[in-house]
């Protein structure tokens, strides 16, 4: 039975964003990475496909119940190369979902690996659904 | 006076389907493109660059192992085809929101020039696939020298 409103609403703001400045004719948009979220018993996980991300770029921050995740990957063409097919955007891409309260913040983990970043987020104690026995 | 059966369901949906399939194929014949788009349900971002001596595919497969994916080359047809499979799925996962595609994909790339097929190399990392097409010889541009 799952009497419990989702504990996670996620608020998208779907910023896609370009490096600052004009997008130059070589640099495509880079688009909102698919993001799956999913709840386990004592945990979320946030799954983003971010495939060829500049590592140091990506960033996750958690403010004011609000998860952001930013990264960055850059496209160099050098000189003398012709593109005949471009469909994979460079840029900027920015994220961000808003947590319920209950996140253990010192204990969020983050790995990349794939091309997909997955963010686990520990529920709180009291946040972890729990089942209720019945005294006769 | 003829009379036509129009509940014919089977024949109907084979119309359908082999109209889609000519629409598939102008669409693919427009952009250069030989896959069968209809029998992929995602279709994974491609970019193709070329040098002075060797073509550059990237495809973009985050979360798709490397064991899933096949490369062939046909005709000068380089085809990428294969299936991301869901991560071990645990029953008791409640999704809350779902934007990841996941199965079978196949993309063909008819390639600009010749390539020396038995010289194709593809590496994985990050979640791009990466495959360089050496160029055959008699398709290196080459420069031409005036005679005076």
């Amino acid at each position: 039975m799952n009497t419990l409103a989702p504990l996670l609403r996620t608020l998208d703001y779907g910023m896609n964003r370009l490096a600052d400045g004009l997008p130059d004719a070589r640099r495509g948009m880079a688009r909102r990475p698919a993001t799956d979220i999913y709840e386990e018993r004592d945990a979320f996980t946030v799954r983003l496909e971010a495939p060829g991300m500049d590592r140091e770029t990506l960033k996750i921050t958690l403010e004011n119940g609000i998860l952001s995740v930013r990264g960055d990957r850059t496209n160099n063409i050098a000189d003398g190369i012709r593109m005949h097919r471009q469909e994979i955007g460079a840029g900027e891409f920015c994220r961000t979902f808003k947590l319920t309260s209950g996140i253990e913040k010192d204990r969020i983990e983050a790995s990349y690996k794939d091309g997909l970043l997955t963010i686990r987020l520990p529920k709180a104690e009291e946040a972890r659904t729990r089942e209720i026995e019945i005294k006769f | 006076m003829s009379l036509v059966k129009l509940n014919q369901r089977g024949d109907l949906f084979a119309d359908l389907a082999q109209m889609q399939k000519n629409m598939n194929r102008m669409f693919s014949t427009f952009w250069g493109e030989d896959g069968d788009w209809s029998l992929s349900s995602w279709f994974p971002s491609v970019d193709i660059s070329e040098g002075k001596e060797e073509f550059v595919v990237n495809v973009e497969l985050p979360g798709v192992s490397k064991n899933d994916v096949k490369i062939t080359l046909h005709e000068n047809v380089l085809t990428i085809s294969g299936e991301k499979k869901h991560e071990s799925e645990s029953k008791d996962r409640n999704y809350h929101r779902v934007e990841r595609s996941f199965g079978s994909f196949s993309r063909s790339f008819r390639m600009p020039s010749l390539v020396k097929g038995d010289k194709i190399d593809a590496r994985y990392k990050d979640g791009i696939l990466t495959i360089n097409l050496p160029k055959a010889e008699e398709a290196k541009s080459k420069e031409i020298e005036i005679k005076f």
